[in-house]
């Protein structure tokens, strides 16, 4: 099977890889993004897996568990509302990620970490509600020497319960093998990334997308051998034509925004959310101790509302330059109110560098029809400006 | 038996004293001193112990509701591409507008603290502060903090002396710190310096007023009838605004003696009380309706026991951690203390708000039913027809018919 296919195929069933490997007796941890050290899981003896939703998934356990529990004061009237966050709720309350041994909450917003709280509350509800037991890995907003200091404990704490876990202790040689073996997915990343941003892309966002999404939940030596097959695969394709679309807004846990653009013949060249290009971040450090590499590479991810405002914006707008598009989408769900609130800077910086945007607000988690977005895309670029090449 | 409609005296006091403070907080901040904005329960002692004005976001904004000019905001927050119709956004939708504000608007603050209590409040406030040109301060982990686990059930009765169990022990110093690093800013940007003394002195004042405050509400809890309506157990929360200092407690003290006046004399504020509810929220929009139909008194809601949980024991030394520790956990939600204070005021039903009820129970509901108390989940805060509706049913089929069974029986 070709190397994107196989992809696809992961990304399409994200427990595949993780059935695979608990079936071989080994033991997964699910985590639900970052900011989370996914290198020291992964030392520890674990296949750490990125836990999602879908739009097709249903609400039935949430509305079961989830609604009836969920601390409604704690993220604002609105955000019981935000469909990708349920859409995880609900895949971790139905059993839909019953292959994980545990499940690491993160915390890039508190919509997010609440999963945390729901599913404590959850099991003193019903104590034989089957869903894996989580573990809250704290981060702040604010990055800071405290705030570096706290992410060192939460950071050790994370490492002792993962020693606990496993029975062992992790040690330097297999932290420093896995940060190697992520380091090289991330190069490898790197490498495919180039495929989309070159002028005329030979790589689709949608399967830079599922390629990303996928390797997300498959042991990293897989990942790193699926990724090579796949450069090789996308070096022979043919160069694509069409207006090239840069995707920005809320995390997108589906292809459906990108199937949808690129079915009205333009192309994702790049994108901001966590789901994307920027799932790994930069690569660990190699040049000090590997718990000290691994802990600073906790401490500098940024969770999603990053502060200030102003660094956020700018690194947008670094984003949209590196990617040279002829048009950025944002599309922020109903009930991001994180996002609802941040979007409208970013857009105008995104503006400021002659590229024109695109803002689908309010949007419903359930995919719109194709269509509709298609005609959207086309109305914006009727009227967009020059795109950013020529414009500087 | 007395029946006095009128509002208490201590009542009438606090609403003119709000609003000669609105005006003196106005005239000092126009005279060119230095002012803070900032969230409600996460940070104003500080500044109440450096007299520097300050301004709570959620206060400012009800202001801005009181004036009717929600949908004029709502509007220009939209046609700047903010959507949601955030509540809290309205205090810089005025910064953006001042003619439509209240007092013609805020003044430039010194300062604005970041709020990070809802997801979309750290934006707000950043966008508020890049609109005035001053700096934005944030705190992490604001009140209402969620707990892995819940607390035990009796957690109201400990909050005053074992608040530090309750909390997060490397959140609690990590907010510590940055609550330090807040007083450096207030600090070098005012010229005004911080004193752990006086610190201690607003958190000393700051117990005993609401000492005082759960003892009048342990009258009206106690009492055969209840001696307050909703209405003015509601009114006299304004003296929150007023914590930390000696008039805070100098409203409660009186506040409190008037509640004993009335209890003494026998004074009812539901002269057909014939049964006792407990509000999820604030004062019920339907209660004089329900009150003159039923007979049906609110003694209680969400709001008349949390005084109590403001008070925290603290060392004079370090008065900050216990502080710090209340900006993260006010109190916790769920059904404990809905169920504990319901029952405290011998309450025959609970109704709560719940716009998002599914299928299934709410925990509060559930929880409510199994303790005996009888839970109407209402959509939204209305007096509209259909509320009204669900109200009247809910009496006449769940407390009425039981009453009359019982007294048939």
């Amino acid at each position: 099977m070709p190397a994107s296919d196989s992809l696809k195929s992961h990304y399409e069933d994200r427990t595949r890889a993780a059935s695979a490997w608990s079936e071989a007796g080994g033991r997964v941890i699910g985590f639900t993004g970052p900011p989370c050290p996914v290198e020291l899981i992964a030392a520890a003896g674990f296949l750490p897996v990125r836990v999602s939703g879908s739009p097709a998934g249903g609400r039935e356990a949430f509305d079961k568990y989830a609604l009836p529990t969920h601390p409604k004061w704690s993220t604002g009237p609105r955000q019981i509302a935000l469909g990708y966050v349920n859409a995880m709720t609900e895949a971790v309350l139905n059993g839909s990620w019953s292959v994980l041994d545990r499940l690491i909450v993160s915390n890039p917003r508190k919509a997010v970490y609440l999963i945390h709280t729901i599913l404590c509350h959850s099991r003193q509800m019903d104590p034989e509600l089957q869903a894996p037991e989580s573990y809250f890995v704290d981060h702040t907003i604010v990055s800071s020497y405290d705030g570096a200091r706290f992410h060192l404990r939460v950071f050790e704490k994370l490492r002792a319960a993962l020693e606990a876990w496993s029975g062992k202790p992790i040690t330097e040689a297999a932290l420093a093998d896995a940060i190697a073996q992520a380091n090289e997915t991330r190069a490898l990343l790197a490498r495919l990334n180039a495929f989309r941003i070159e002028q005329a892309p030979r790589l689709s966002g949608s399967l830079a997308l599922a390629a990303i999404g996928a390797v997300q939940t498959m042991p990293a030596a897989q990942a790193n051998e699926l990724l090579a097959s796949l450069i090789e695969e996308v070096e022979a394709a043919p160069h694509r034509d069409g207006p090239r679309i840069f995707v920005a807004g809320s995390a997108l846990d589906n292809d459906a925004l990108y199937r949808a653009i690129e079915a009205s013949g333009a192309i994702v060249v790049g994108e901001s959310h966590s789901w994307g290009a920027a799932a790994f971040g930069p690569a660990i450090r190699t040049d000090i101790a590997p718990f000290a590499a691994a802990a600073d590479h906790f401490h500098r991810q940024r969770p999603d509302a990053v502060y200030p405002i102003a660094e956020a914006v700018a690194g947008m707008a670094r984003q949209v330059e590196a990617a040279k598009p002829d048009l950025a989408v944002f599309q922020v769900y109903h009930a991001d109110d994180h996002l609802a609130w941040q979007a409208p800077s970013e857009m105008e910086a995104v503006r400021a560098l002659g590229v024109p945007t695109l803002y689908l607000s309010e949007a419903p988690y359930q995919p719109e029809d194709p269509a509709i977005i298609g005609r959207k895309i086309a109305d914006a670029l009727g009227t967009a400006a020059r795109p950013l090449e020529t414009a500087q | 038996m007395t029946v006095i409609p009128d509002r208490l005296a201590s009542v009438n006091r606090i609403r003119q004293i709000r609003r000669d403070w609105t005006e003196e907080t106005r005239a000092r901040v126009a005279a060119g001193e230095d002012f803070v904005v900032c969230n409600g329960d996460e940070c104003e002692e500080l500044m109440i112990a450096m007299d520097i004005p300050f301004i709570a976001i959620n206060y400012w904004n009800f202001l801005i509701v009181a004036q009717k000019k929600t949908d004029h905001y709502f509007k220009l927050l939209r046609e700047r591409g903010h959507y949601g119709d955030d509540f809290f956004a309205l205090g810089y939708a005025a910064t953006l507008d001042p003619s439509q504000a209240p007092w013609g608007g805020l003044p430039n603050p010194t300062l604005i603290v970041g709020s990070t209590r809802f997801e979309s409040e750290l934006r707000i406030c950043e966008l508020w502060a890049q609109e005035v040109g001053c700096p934005c301060i944030p705190l992490d982990f604001s009140f209402p903090e969620p707990i892995a686990k819940r607390l035990p059930s009796d957690w109201p009765d400990h909050m005053f002396t074992d608040w530090v169990k309750f909390v997060d022990a490397d959140r609690l110093a990590h907010r510590w710190s940055e609550e330090r690093v807040l007083i450096r800013h207030l600090e070098r940007k005012t010229g005004k310096s911080f004193s752990v003394a006086d610190l201690a002195r607003v958190c000393d004042l700051i117990n005993e007023q609401m000492s005082w405050w759960n003892k009048a509400q342990m009258l009206i809890a106690k009492a055969d009838r209840c001696p307050v309506g909703i209405r003015d157990q509601m009114s006299i929360y304004q003296a929150m605004w007023h914590r930390g200092s000696e008039l805070g407690v100098e409203l409660i003290k009186d506040y409190h003696d008037e509640v004993e006046e009335r209890v003494k004399n026998g004074v009812v504020a539901v002269p057909n009380e014939r049964i006792r509810l407990y509000y999820g929220s604030q004062t019920p929009p339907w209660a004089t309706e329900i009150e003159e139909r039923y007979g049906a008194a609110t003694v209680a809601c969400y709001y008349t026991g949390i005084p109590a949980l403001y008070g925290r024991q603290f060392d004079p030394g370090d008065p900050m951690m216990a502080l710090a520790a209340r900006h993260m956990l006010l109190f916790s939600i769920g059904p404990d203390r809905i169920i504990r204070d319901a029952k405290l005021h011998r309450c025959d039903a609970v109704i709560g708000i719940e716009p998002h009820r599914g299928a299934y129970p709410s925990l509060d509901e559930r929880e409510c039913e199994a303790a005996g108390l009888p839970f109407l989940a209402l959509p939204r805060e209305a007096s509209d027809p259909e509320i009204v509706d669900m109200v009247s049913r809910f009496i006449e089929d769940r407390l009425l018919a039981s009453s009359e069974k019982l007294n048939a029986g």
